[in-house]
C-alpha cells in the first residue's frame, strides 16, 4: 500500500527506523537461525540432499523420541491442566485459610530453574532417596523416565495452567451458577453442567501452553529422563555427544513439528472460542452452598500439593547443608565452600546478563508492542511472525541455530557474551511484548493524538506521555524478563563457553556428575535470588501503586 | 394448547438479618410478607440491600437471624436448589453455551423429565413468551428484550412456589422498558404468580405492585399498596423518595382524637388535617403537601406567595413559590384551565385540608 506508506513517513521518520530495526533483528536472530536448521538438513555442500533424513530413519526406533515427546506432553497437559483447574477452583471458589501461602506455593515454580523440581525428586524418591531409600528401605531408580518426568513437568507447568484458569474462572459471571442453582441444580450438578463446559476453551488452552512447554523442556529431561529419550535431549546429545549437527537439524525439524502445531492451534483456535464475559464483579466468592466432595476433594488436592511443593524445595535447602545425601545426613557448609572454591563467576556471569538483558527486552518488547497495537504498516507480519515463532520454537532449536549461524562469518557471536543476551532477548521477547501491549492498553491513543497534534515527535510522545502510565507494566515485564533469564536453560546450553559460564548449565553439570550436594548449594542460592528479587519487586511495584502483574 | 398452572404460595420474612464479613449490614432485622399470587416490588436507592434480600429469599445468600419461609415451609436453612423458587437475573445468566431450548429446558432436564415431556413444557413456554422460532438460537444471537423473555421463560417453565426478579428490565431501553412492565405484570397476574421484584424506579413500583415496601439502609421503612406509600408515606425519607414533596415545618396546636383531625398552622393559616392516632397537641411535625396537590389562583383571600420560576414541560408547569420563608413546588397539570402564571407575579395558594399529611419532624 504505496499510499499509506507515504503517508505514514511524512508522520514519522523515527517509525520507519524502529520498524527497519525490528525486520532487521527478527530476520537476523529469529528467522535466520531457525532458516540455518532447516537449510542444514537439506543441504549439503551446495547441493541438496535427503541424507542426514535417510540417516535418521534407517537407526532403528528412530521414532521413539518423537514418540516420547508427544506422549509425555500429552500426559503433562492433562495433569498440569487438571491440577491447575483443581488449584484455580479452589482458590476461587472455596473458602480456604492461607489462600496467599497456597498461591505463591503454587507459583513459585515460575521464579525458579525448571530442572530443580528434577533434582528435588532424585533427592526424595532417587536411589538414595529419602523416601524410597530413606523412609521405606527401597533402592530403585524407577523415578528415572517417564514417571519423574511426568511429575516434575506437571509440578512446572501447573503454575501457568492454574494462572490461566483462574483468571478464566475469575471472571465468570457467578450469576450463572447462581441461575443453575434457582433452577434445581445440585452444586455438583452445576459445576458439571455450567462451570466445566464453559471453562473447556480455557482447559484446551491449558493443555496446549502445557504441552507447547513440555515438548520444550530440556532441563527435566535431562536430569530425570534417564532412558526415556525425547527430542530436545537427543538433539543436544547429537551436538555435544556426536558432533553431528546435520543429524541435531533433522531431529529439530521433526521437534518443529508438534511445537507449531499446538502453537497454531492455540493461537487460532483456541483463542477465539472464549465464552468468557468480563463483568465487573467481584470475583472469588466462595458461596455458602458448595459441593462438599468437589470442594473437600479440591482442598485435599491443594493441601498435598503445597506439601509436595515444600518437600521438593525444602530438600534441596536441606540437601545443601546435609554432609553426603541419603548415607550421612550431618549438616556442613562444604558444599558452599566448593562453590566458592569453584568462584562465582557463573552466578555472577548470569546475573549481569540477566541484568543487561532485561531492559533491553522490555524496550524491544515495547517498541514491538507499540507498532502492533497503533500503527499499521507494510511489512507488520513479519514482525508478528518472528515473535510468534520467538515463542513457539523450542529453545533447543534456537540454541543449534545459533551456534550454526553465528559460528562462522559473517557474524561470529558464539562464546561471547553478545549472543547469550541476544538469546535472552529474542527468547524472553513474548513477554516483553506481551507487558508492553497490556501497558499500552492502559493508555488512550487520543492522549497520543493531543501530544502529536501539540508538535511532539515520537520519541518525545513515548518518554513524556506514554512511558509514565505504563511503567507498571514495564516493570513486570523488566522482572519477568529477568527471572526467565535466570532460569534459562535450554537454548543457553548450548551457548555458554569458558569465558562467559551461566548458573544454570553449571547446576547441570554438577547433577551430571552426581554432585547433588553442590548442586543443591547452587539451586539454594538461585532460589533466595529469586524470591528476594520477587520480594523486591512486589514491594516497588507496591510503592508505585500496583500489583506486579504475574506472568510466566 | 395447555397453559402453565401454578401452585404459588406465600413469602414470609420474619426479622431477617443479613451481615457481610466486612462487617456491612446490609439487610438489617427485615420483616415482611408477600401474599400467594401477589406482585411485590422491593423499592429503595442503591445499596439499600434489596438484591441482598432477594438473594436472601433465592437462598444465595444465607441469613445470621431470623426466619424465613415460603409457604408453610420454613427454608431458612435451605440450599437454593431445593427451595422451588424462579429468579430473573439482572444480567439474565443464560447459559452462553446453550441454546434457547436447552437454556429453557436446563431445570427440566435436571427432573429427569421424558424428552417429550420437556419438549412440550418448552414449547408451551415458547408460546407464552412469544419466542415462537427462536429456540435454536444461542443467547448472543437475541436482543436484549429476547433474552429477557427467555430468562423468564427458563424460570416459568419449571412452576416455581414464587418468582423473585433484580431489575429485570434494567438493561432494556426505555420504550421496552414499559412495553415488558405491562407484560409482565399481565402475565404474573393472569398466571397467579408470587413474584417478588427489585426496582430503583418507583414508576416501575407503582405501576407494578400489589404492595410496595420501601427500604432504605437495609430496614423497611414502609409497606403499603402504591396509594398508600404515595398519599400516606410514613416517614420523611418515604415522601422524599417516593415522587416529590414540600415539607412545611409546624407545631401541632390541637388533636380532636376522636375524628382523628389535627390543628396546625400551614402557611399562616390553622387548618383541620386529617392525622392519625399517634400525635399529640404540641409536636413537631412536618406538613407534607405533594406538588400537584397544590393550586395557584388569581383570587383574594388566598395565602398569598410569589413566582421565583415557571417552566413550562409540555403536559405540565413546574412552578417554585415564596411564601414567607417557604418556598413550594407546585406542578399544574392543567395549565390550559387557569394560565401560567409568570414569574414575579403574586399568586394565591388553594390546596384542601385532606391532602396535608403530618409525619413526625424527628424520627
Ligand atoms: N458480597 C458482599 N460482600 C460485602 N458487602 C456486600 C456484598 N453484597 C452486597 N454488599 C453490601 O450490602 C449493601 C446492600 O447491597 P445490595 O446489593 O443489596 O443493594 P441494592 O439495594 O440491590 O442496590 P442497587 O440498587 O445498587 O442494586 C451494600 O452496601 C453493598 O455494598
Ligand atoms: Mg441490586
Amino acid at each position: 500500500m504505496p499510499q499509506l506508506f507515504s503517508r505514514w513517513r511524512r508522520v514519522d521518520l523515527w517509525l520507519i527506523g524502529a520498524v527497519g530495526l525490528g525486520i532487521l533483528f527478527v530476520l537476523l536472530f529469529i528467522i535466520y537461525p531457525l532458516f540455518q536448521v532447516i537449510s542444514i538438513s537439506v543441504y549439503d555442500e551446495g547441493h541438496l540432499t535427503l541424507k542426514p533424513w535417510q540417516e535418521m530413519l534407517a537407526l532403528r526406533n528412530w521414532w521413539v523420541p518423537l514418540w516420547n515427546t508427544i506422549l509425555l506432553a500429552t500426559i503433562v497437559g492433562i495433569t498440569s491442566t487438571l491440577t491447575g483447574f483443581i488449584f484455580a477452583y479452589a482458590m476461587q471458589r472455596v473458602a480456604l485459610p492461607f489462600k496467599g501461602l497456597f498461591r505463591a506455593l503454587a507459583i513459585l515454580p515460575i521464579i525458579t530453574p525448571p530442572f530443580l523440581l528434577a533434582l528435588a525428586a532424585i533427592l526424595l524418591f532417587g536411589r538414595n532417596g529419602l523416601i524410597t531409600a530413606g523412609l521405606f528401605g527401597v533402592r530403585t531408580s524407577a523415578i528415572f523416565g517417564l514417571p519423574g518426568l511426568v511429575l516434575t513437568q506437571t509440578l512446572s507447568e501447573m503454575p501457568v495452567a492454574f494462572l490461566v484458569l483462574a483468571g478464566m474462572l475469575g471472571s465468570l459471571d457467578t450469576s450463572l451458577e447462581e441461575a443453575s442453582a434457582t433452577m434445581g441444580a445440585t452444586p455438583r450438578q452445576t459445576f458439571f453442567r455450567v462451570i466445566w463446559p464453559l471453562m473447556r476453551p480455557g482447559l484446551a488452552n491449558s493443555f496446549l501452553l502445557a504441552f507447547i512447554s513440555s515438548v520444550a523442556d530440556f532441563g527435566n529431561p535431562m536430569v530425570i529422563g534417564g532412558d526415556y529419550s525425547v527430542l530436545s535431549t537427543a538433539i543436544y546429545m547429537r551436538i555435544t555427544g556426536l558432533y553431528d549437527p546435520p543429524g541435531a537439524a533433522v531431529l529439530s525439524v521433526v521437534l518443529l513439528v508438534p511445537s507449531l502445531i499446538a502453537f497454531y492451534l492455540q493461537s487460532q483456535w483456541v483463542g477465539k472460542r472464549s465464552y468468557v464475559t468480563i463483568t465487573g464483579k467481584s470475583s472469588g466468592r466462595s458461596r455458602p452452598w458448595n459441593d462438599k466432595l468437589i470442594s473437600s476433594g479440591a482442598t485435599f488436592v491443594v493441601i498435598l500439593w503445597a506439601m509436595t511443593t515444600i518437600l521438593l524445595y525444602g530438600s534441596i535447602l536441606v540437601g545443601s547443608f546435609a554432609n553426603v545425601w541419603g548415607v550421612d545426613y550431618t549438616l556442613t557448609l562444604r558444599h558452599y565452600l566448593f562453590i566458592e572454591n569453584l568462584g562465582f563467576e557463573p552466578y555472577i556471569n548470569s546475573l549481569i546478563l540477566a541484568v543487561v538483558s532485561a531492559p533491553l527486552t522490555a524496550l524491544i518488547g515495547l517498541l514491538m508492542a507499540y507498532i502492533f497495537v497503533r500503527r499499521p504498516f507494510p511489512g507488520r507480519w513479519l514482525l508478528e511472525f518472528g515473535a510468534m515463532l520467538s515463542f513457539a520454537v523450542p529453545g533447543t532449536i534456537i540454541g543449534v541455530g545459533y551456534i550454526l549461524a553465528f559460528n562462522a562469518p559473517p557474524l561470529v557471536l558464539t562464546g561471547t557474551a553478545t549472543i547469550i543476551i541476544i538469546s535472552f532477548i529474542f527468547r524472553n521477547m513474548p513477554v516483553g511484548i506481551r507487558a508492553g501491549i497490556a501497558a499500552l492498553s492502559q493508555i488512550d491513543p487520543s492522549l497520543e493524538e493531543a501530544s502529536a497534534v501539540m508538535g511532539a515527535r515520537l520519541p518525545t510522545t513515548l518518554r513524556r506521555v506514554v512511558v509514565p502510565l505504563i511503567i507498571p507494566a514495564i516493570f513486570s515485564g523488566l522482572v519477568f524478563s529477568f527471572v526467565r533469564a535466570i532460569t534459562a536453560i535450554s537454548a543457553v546450553i548450548f551457548l555458554v563457553s569458558p569465558r562467559w559460564k551461566l548458573v544454570t548449565p553449571a547446576i547441570l553439570a554438577e547433577i551430571n556428575q552426581g554432585r547433588f550436594g553442590v548442586a543443591a548449594a547452587y539451586s539454594t542460592i538461585v532460589v533466595v535470588t529469586m524470591i528476594t528479587a520477587i520480594l523486591i519487586a512486589y514491594r516497588v511495584s507496591r510503592q508505585m501503586g500496583t500489583t506486579l502483574e504475574l506472568q510466566a | 394448547m395447555t397453559t402453565l398452572t401454578l401452585q404459588s404460595v406465600g413469602v414470609r420474612l420474619d426479622h431477617v438479618t443479613k451481615r457481610f464479613s466486612g462487617g456491612v449490614v446490609a439487610v438489617n432485622d427485615v420483616s415482611f410478607s408477600v401474599p400467594a399470587g401477589q406482585l411485590v416490588t422491593l423499592l429503595g436507592p442503591s445499596g439499600c440491600g434489596k438484591t441482598t434480600t432477594l438473594r436472601l429469599i433465592a437462598g444465595l445468600e444465607q441469613a445470621n437471624g431470623g426466619t424465613l419461609c415460603i409457604g408453610e415451609r420454613d427454608v431458612t436453612n435451605l440450599p437454593p436448589h431445593e427451595r422451588g423458587i424462579g429468579m430473573v437475573f439482572q444480567s439474565y445468566a443464560l447459559f452462553p453455551h446453550l441454546s434457547v431450548f436447552e437454556n429453557i429446558a436446563y431445570g427440566l432436564r435436571l427432573q429427569k423429565h421424558t424428552h417429550a415431556e420437556i419438549r412440550a413444557s418448552v414449547e408451551m413456554v415458547l408460546h407464552l413468551m412469544n419466542l415462537v422460532g427462536l429456540d435454536q438460537r444461542m443467547p448472543n444471537q437475541l436482543s436484549g428484550g429476547q433474552q429477557q423473555r427467555v430468562a423468564l421463560a427458563r424460570a416459568l417453565v419449571l412452576k416455581p412456589r414464587a418468582l423473585l426478579l433484580d431489575e429485570p428490565l434494567s438493561n432494556l431501553d426505555a420504550k421496552l422498558r414499559v412495553q415488558m412492565r405491562t407484560e409482565i405484570r399481565r402475565l404474573q397476574r393472569r398466571l397467579g404468580i408470587t413474584a417478588v421484584y427489585v426496582t430503583h424506579d418507583q414508576s416501575e413500583a407503582m405501576s407494578l405492585s400489589d404492595l410496595v415496601v420501601v427500604m432504605n439502609q437495609g430496614r423497611v421503612e414502609q409497606i403499603g399498596a402504591p396509594i398508600q406509600i404515595y398519599g400516606t408515606p410514613a416517614s420523611v425519607f418515604v415522601a422524599d423518595f417516593i415522587g416529590r414533596a414540600n415539607f412545611i415545618e409546624t407545631t401541632i396546636v390541637a388533636v380532636d382524637a376522636e375524628r382523628n383531625r389535627a390543628s396546625v398552622s400551614v402557611l399562616g393559616w390553622t387548618l383541620n388535617v386529617p392525622c392519625s392516632s399517634e400525635f399529640r397537641a404540641g409536636d413537631e411535625v412536618y406538613a407534607v403537601l405533594r406538588p400537584e396537590v397544590i393550586r395557584l389562583r388569581d383570587e383574594e383571600g388566598l395565602a398569598r406567595g410569589e413566582v421565583r420560576q415557571a417552566i413550562y414541560l409540555g403536559s405540565f408547569v413546574e412552578y417554585e413559590i415564596e411564601v414567607g420563608s417557604q418556598t413550594l413546588v407546585v406542578l399544574d397539570y392543567e395549565p390550559w384551565a387557569s394560565r401560567i402564571f409568570s414569574e414575579g407575579s403574586q399568586v394565591g395558594i388553594l390546596f384542601r385540608e385532606e391532602n396535608v399529611h403530618l409525619l413526625r419532624s424527628k424520627g
